[in-house]
Order: C-alpha cells, then structure tokens, then sequence
C-alpha cells in the first residue's frame, strides 16, 4: 500500500473521528452563513437569506441569534444576500441533503482527505524521502491548522487542496490538473485570485492558454457582481493599495509569532518552513512556485486590521499557504539534521493544540484582546498577569518586542545555518541543548508570570472582577477594532498584582466619576473620548480598585516609575 | 558508555535542569520539592536519547499548570515514566537499544526514584542493600524489569527477608534472562512512584480506592469489653472505625458490636512500611482511610466504614473483650 493511501486511511478515520467533537457547541464565525447559504439553495433553489433570517430558528444552523453580516449585499425587493461566495455552499449541497450540517462538514473533511493525498503525492513529487514524510505529515495533516479547518465550515481547506493541486499541475505541465483546480481556487473565495494571479506567469505560454486564464479570472468577478452588484463584493480595490509600513511590521511578526494567532503557539512546525526561506536556494521548486504565488497574497494581508482572521480558528487566512510551508519544512528537516533537534517540542505542542482543540472547540474562537488561552488559563489560575510574557501583536506589548530578537538569537544560536551538515553527534549535543534551555526559559516564565507587571489592562483573566462588564461585550463584530476595557458603576471593583508607584490610567467616562485605590480615592473628570489621568499605588502586591460613583470604562493603568 | 564530551555536556545541562526545576517548584510536596532530582534522572536518561530531555520542560509546566495534587504529581510521573520507557529497545531492535546497554544503570535510577522520595524518610543501610540486590539483578539479568518489581515490593522491615529475596533472586537470574524488556509493565511500575508505598502494599488501593465524606470527628479509644452508647446526628449514614495496636489480629477478627452486628476493622496504621510485614490485616472491605505520605513511604490508615442501620437515633458500641489487652477500638467519626 502507497504511503499516500496510507495517510489517505488515516485521514479518514481522523478526521471521522474529531468531526462530531466540533458539533460540541454550535458553528461559529462564517460557518451558519456558509451554511444558510446552501440551505437556501437546496430549499429555495436561489441566494436570497431573506426567508432564512425570518425563520431562522428553523434552520439547521443551531443559530438562533443570526442576523445578517454588516455590509451583507440585499436585493432591490428586499432579497438579502451572504457577503460569502457561493461555491462552497453549492459544494455542500450533497452532503447537506443527505445528512444535514454534519454531511456539509464531511464535505469538507472530504476534502481534507483529499488535500492529505494531494499533500503526500506533492511531497514525494518535489523529492521529499519517505522517512520525513511519516515523521511529519502526522504533525500536517493531523495537527493545527488543517485539522481545525478540515472539520468546520470554511473556504480554507478546499482552498489549500485546489492551491496544492495547482501548483502540481503547473509543475508536471498538466493542463487538466492545474485549470480545474486554480478555477475551484478563485471560485472558492475572490481574494485568493491573489494567489492565481501570480501563477499566471508560469501558465501562460500561448493565446489558448491566456484565454482560459483570462475566463478563469473573470467568471467568478462576474459570479459576485450578479449577486452583490460589485465585481470585488464588499471589498475595494482599494485594498490593495499599500499603507503605512508599521502596519505590514505588525502584521507579519503577528503571524509568525502573535500568541493567540502566530505560527511560533499555533502551529509551530512552520517556523521550520518560515526558517527554509533561507535557505531559498536549495529548496524544492514546488515551495519556490508556492512562495512566489503567495506573495501578494500575504502582502495584502499583512496590513489589514483582521490580519489574525478575526471570529475564527487561529491562522485562518495562511491555511491556504500552509501546504507550501510544510513543504519548505520538510526540505529543511531533511536537508540539515540540526532542524530534527526541534521535532520534539514541536511534536508536544502541536498535539497538545490539537487535543486542546478537540476537547473545547469552542476555545478555537478568541475575541482577539491581546490574550491567548495559555496565558489566561495561566492567569486565572495565579491571579497574575502571565498573557504579558506571550508577545501580542494585536493589542502590542513588550513581550512584542522582546520576541523577535529572542527568535533571532534562537535561530542564530541553533537553526540550521546555509549548506550545513552537521555530523550525527553534533547535532545530538544541540539537542541536549534545546529542552535545556526551554527548561530554563520556562522557570523564568513561570517566576516572572507570577510578579506584577507594568501593566494593566483591566478586561484580562488575572483582574479579579466584582461587577461590572466587558467593553466592548464579547460578541461584538470587529470586537479587535476596539479598545477594549471594563465598565464600572458605583459599587463595582477590581483587584488586581500591581507594583507601587505611580501610574497612568487610561479611562472613559460620561460624567465625574470617583475610584479607590486602595484606600486613596481620586475624582476623575468627565471624558466622552478616552482620557488620561495619574493615579497612585501605594503598595506593591494585591490592590482593589473601586468606583465609588459614576460609571467608567478603564482600558489600562500603566507604571510610570 | 558515552564519550567523554557527551558526558561533560549532560552534566552541564543535569546541574542547569536541576536548577531551572528547583525554581520552578512551585508546590511544597517531596515529589514537587524532588523536581530537581527528576530533572537530572532524566537527563541522565538523556544521554543516549537526547530527545529524552524534553522531559525537563514537562516537569515543570506539569508542576506549574496543575493545581489539583494528585493530577500534579500524576503528571509529573508520566513525564518520568515516558522517559525511562524511551530507553527500552523497541522489538524491531532485537534487543539493542540505548537502554539495553545499561539494564543496571537504570535499574538505579528508577529505583531511587521509586524508593528515596522523600530522601528525608530514606534509612540509607537499609535501602543500600535493597539497592545492591536489585542492581546485582539487573546486571545478571540484562533486563529491568524483575529488578525493579522485587525492588518495589521487598520489604526494609526486617531487611532480612529482603536479603533473603534478593540473593534468591540472583540465582534465580541467570535462568530467567529469557524475560524480554516489557516497556508497559515497566510504565505501570514507574508511572504510580509519587505513591509507590501504595502500589507495593495496598494495591487494592487503585482497585477500591477509598474515599471520605462530610465527618463529624468523635476520636474515642475503646478498651477491650468496654461498652459505649452514642447519639447518632442527623444525617450520619456510617461509622468510621479503625483498631489500635491489632495489625497482628488475622483478616476478619472481630473488634466489637455495633448493636448486635459485628464489627471488623483493620489496625489504623497496618499498612505503614515498618509494620506492614509483620501484620495480618487486610485492607478494608469499605476503605475510609486518607493516603498519607509520599513515594515509597505512602500509606492509607486502615479506617474502615460501617454503614447504620437506617433511622437509627443512637448506637451501642462494645469492645471484643478477647482481643489483646493493648488493643483498643477506636470510633473516629460519623459520617
């Protein structure tokens, strides 16, 4: 039996067996609307939701507070259209008749199955040994992100089998393989046109070849201006114009090393694909075309507000891309033996996410406030703010800044270096090295996660919270695009690890309201905008802050000495 | 053995594993405040396997992530466990393997961990000879796992039936080498050390574990044919007995009547490692003891449930006037 249909097995069983922990709770983020989507077209034959929302309690979404996405496109009757392309819900319309929301998911597990032999098949393509292979397509195919999205209601996963499939028929000039799969790409889902457009150049050799290309771009433009009546539905041109360069910094370190929604906690085996970027030259031709063709992809992602992928599993937009970077990963494990000296760690991990995961799917969703699930699990249990120490890119801190040369020392001081082979001994004694000093580094966590920081943010786990609420509250579309805090009224309290000294505390308030930090009260004036004001800690250790009067909303205190 | 630059490199980073754990301790246990120890038995493991070593990090997240104690010290013994379960030669090996190099060596190191936490409980002539024997086994042998079994059940009290079971078991050796490496019977061996007192003398323990409710404490200490009557509160289902000084009474000796039924009991302290050779008791049939102590040194008291009869408003206890003078009944509390 072939290695791929091995995997293929396994994949089916897996993937068999995670689906029905996933219907734990209720489909979330973009799934019910993918899924109206195809109800409306199993029971009604067209795209209009209008029906859907009236009755939506009836609907298989398990939903009942759906209501249309903001900026949905509607009908000049009243028709009420999904901002999502119609593909994949025209994709699940089998499953779904055959047995309702769990046979739409299998569709998408099915196409998990097939993007696992697609995956296999590539690897052994682009020369990848059998012996990687089974170290590491496990840790792929089986760990975050595929396995996530492999068993819910999104583009991604079909979208990363047409991409792999694409970039297979481009390298063994299989025009019948690469024009089915990158026209199902760019059905799937309009901004991965991104990705087809750079492959345009390695297809197009004759004037047949660029009218198909040519059709293959504009049919699914013509698709969602028949449905919305914009050619680019909610998005803009615009978009792609590129913006302030802070933006693509924050963006790209997110991605790579964010705690909630970074590759280095979600899905570390690609590091080791992120670390094959440098050694550019001696990789496999597959991960250079997939590099090249994610570039204006991942350029017009990395300034965007949702860079994290917003109300969804983590790495939500790079599932697409994760294919190519497992193979860079795989070239590198097998290139240069000092890489294997990070398998173990990252084997722990990624299986310790993926069991996270299935036991409480519902955890796969944060509200992306700067905390991680480690972090506040760690939080709660302490009292002490250990979110600070994961790097946060989306609600920025030290740890942001701190990250980045720690990964560079870390990748100076062990990672493979250009053309290397170390001898077998060599390699183990940088073995030895590496659990040490995550020994080490993990003891210093732990020792400074349980002292005060230097800031507070008063929404996080470590906040004991005696009343008041959430701001903005936790279902709020776009929650990210806010700055998030605690709303207080007369009464309420916080008690929080803090060092003495002074602070600056960051609030909002429509009238004068008056807190009390342990035992010195401060009146703080109306402000409608955020304001500033200095408050005072007298002790180093646990404080209680009140409010006395009034209703605020506190963002954050931070130590000024 | 390794060469010499391997073995200068594991034990630069035994002395940094043991330091990074003792600052990781987070807890105040003698398997917790033994994190160091673990951490350079695992290094020490490490030697042939380097990949063994991340262990060190699992101990101390295990130590720092898991509040609730038993399924702290659960998961710091699986992180061990594994380790040591990572030296046997897999059966595609025939045999070879890094720990099949040196079945004596961890034959040591597992029965320090199994017997000498808390070190401060640890009569070290005593434990010498059981280690000898059993590292002798293993040397004889090439294999681990007879060792350490005999190792986990010889008794230090009296040393002498340890002598005897280990100079037997010696002999024996050179005709059981057939007995293959068994990397799960020797994972259920290790992964139970936080409590291996239990495992070795109170197995039925992790069969018929006991349990304890809401008490209300009464603390008597009945005499041999002494009678007593007490109000039974509202709500109290059972009785919880033990005996004093009665470890020598044979299983099912009756200690006293609660009126009119019988009741057994075993001595309060049978199963602590001094005396447990030397009883005759057994554990409870309704378990109600508290597992007390830690590593080899673990031991549940022999309190024993009796449930009331229903409705009942008081009860008359008395004492068996045949038992020994010494012995004594003791009522510890309604529950």
């Amino acid at each position: 039996m072939s290695l791929a249909t091995r995997f293929t097995i396994a994949a089916v069983v897996v993937y068999a067996l995670v689906l029905p922990t996933q219907l734990q709770t209720p489909i979330d983020g973009d799934e019910p609307f993918y899924l109206l989507v195809t109800e409306s077209i199993v029971h009604d034959h067209d795209l209009d939701l209008a029906n859907q929302y009236r009755d939506i309690a009836h609907t298989d979404t398990g939903r009942p507070d759906l209501v249309p996405q903001l900026g949905d496109p509607t009908g000049p009757h009243g028709e009420q259209y999904s901002r999502h392309e119609p593909f994949l819900p025209l994709v699940m319309v089998p499953g779904y008749m055959l047995f309702g929301l769990p046979g739409a998911i299998a569709t998408i597990a099915l196409f998990g199955v097939l993007l696992v032999r697609s995956l296999v098949r590539w690897f052994e393509d682009e020369g990848i040994s059998d012996a990687t292979i089974r170290a590491l397509m496990p840790l792929i195919v089986f760990g975050p992100p595929i396995l996530f999205y492999a068993v819910r209601i999104w583009p991604e996963v079909p979208a990363a089998f047409c991409f792999v499939e694409a970039i297979r028929g481009i390298r063994q000039r299989r025009a019948q393989r690469w024009i089915p799969a990158l026209f199902a790409l760019v059905l799937l889902k309009l901004r991965f046109m991104l990705l087809a457009v750079m492959l345009l150049p390695f297809i197009v050799r004759d004037r047949k070849r660029a009218a198909i290309a040519a059709a293959m771009l504009a049919i699914p433009l013509l698709v969602v201006w028949l449905i919305s009546g914009s050619a680019t539905n909610v998005h803009t041109l615009r978009e792609l114009v590129p913006v302030a360069p802070m933006l693509y910094v924050k963006g790209l370190f997110g991605l790579m090393l964010d705690g909630a929604a970074g590759i280095a906690f979600q899905a570390p085996l690609y590091l080791l694909g992120i670390v094959a970027f440098a050694h550019w030259r001696s990789m496999p031709e597959g991960f250079r075309l997939g590099a090249i063709a994610s570039l204006i992809y991942v350029l017009t992602l990395l300034p965007r507000a949702e860079w994290h992928g917003g109300w969804s599993p983590p790495l939500r937009y790079i599932v697409v891309l994760m294919p190519v970077l497992a193979l860079g990963a795989a070239a590198l494990y097998e290139q240069v033996r000092s890489a294997r000296a990070w398998l173990a760690p990252i084997v722990i991990w990624t299986f310790g996410i993926a069991l996270h995961g299935i036991a409480r799917p519902w955890s796969l969703f944060h509200i992306a406030n700067g905390e991680n699930n480690v972090g506040e699990y760690l939080s709660t249990l302490y009292h002490s703010d250990f979110s600070r120490l994961f790097p946060s890119y989306i609600r920025p801190n030290f740890a942001a800044i701190v990250a980045p040369l720690a990964v560079l020392l870390a990748l100076l001081t062990f990672a493979p270096r250009g053309g290397e082979k170390v001898a077998l001994s060599e390699a183990k004694g940088r073995m030895r090295g590496v659990p040490i000093l995550a020994a080490i580094a993990l003891a210093l966590f732990f020792h400074f996660g349980k002292l005060p920081g230097d800031r507070i943010e008063f929404e996080d786990a470590h906040v004991t919270h005696n009343g008041g609420t959430l701001y903005p509250y936790e279902y709020q579309v776009a929650r990210f695009l806010y700055r998030g805090g605690w709303m207080m009224k007369g009464g309420d309290s916080l008690s929080f690890l803090a060092k003495r000294g002074s602070y600056v505390l960051f609030y909002a308030s429509t009238e004068p309201v008056v807190i009390d930090i342990s035992g010195r009260a401060f009146h703080l004036d109306a402000a409608p905008t955020y304001a500033v004001t200095l408050v005072y800690v007298p002790v180093t250790g646990r404080v209680t802050l009140r409010c006395l009067n009034g209703s605020i909303n506190l963002d954050r205190m931070d130590r000024r000495e | 053995m390794p060469d010499k630059r391997t073995l200068l490199i594991a034990i630069g980073a035994a002395i940094a594993a043991a330091i990074a754990c003792f600052f990781a301790v987070a807890f105040g246990t003698p398997i917790d405040r033994a994190l160091p120890f673990l951490a350079v038995v695992i290094v020490a493991l490490s030697v042939w396997r380097p990949w063994v070593a991340i262990g060190v990090p699992l101990l101390i997240v295990a130590e720092n992530v898991f509040f609730d104690e038993p399924t702290r010290l659960l998961a710091i013994a699986i992180v061990v466990a594994l380790a040591f379960v990572s030296q046997f030669p897999s059966p595609r090996s025939r045999g070879e393997g890094p720990g099949a190099r040196g079945p004596a060596f961890i034959t040591l190191l597992a029965i320090l961990i199994l017997r000498w936490i808390p070190f401060t409980n640890v009569v070290i002539w005593r434990e010498l000879i059981i280690l000898t024997g059993a590292v002798a086994v293993a040397y004889v042998m090439n294999g681990v796992n007879f060792a350490v079994l005999l190792a986990l059940y010889a008794p230090a009290w009296p040393i002498k039936i340890a002598i005897v079971l280990f100079a037997l078991a010696i002999l024996a050796a050179f005709r059981l080498k057939r007995i293959r490496w068994n990397a799960p019977a020797f994972a259920l061996l290790l992964v139970f050390f936080p409590w291996s007192g239990i495992v070795a003398r109170g197995w039925r323990a992790f069969v018929h574990p006991p349990r304890q409710g809401q008490r209300l404490e009464l603390r008597y200490a009945l005499k041999p044919g002494t009678t007593m009557t007490i109000d039974v509160p509202e709500h109290a289902e059972a009785l919880i007995v033990s005996g004093a000084n009665t470890q020598k009474l044979p299983c099912n000796t009756i200690l006293g009547w609660m009126n009119g039924r019988p009741v057994i009991a075993s001595d309060w302290g049978f199963m602590r490692r001094e005396q447990f050779f030397a009883s005759r008791n057994c554990y409870p049939c309704d378990p109600a003891g508290k597992i007390r102590d830690y590593g080899w040194s673990a031991w549940i008291d022999g309190a024993t449930r009796i449930p009331l009869p229903y409705g009942v408003k008081s009860i008359r206890i008395a004492v068996n006037p045949q038992l020994p003078k010494n012995a004594l009944l003791q009522i510890e509390a309604f529950e």
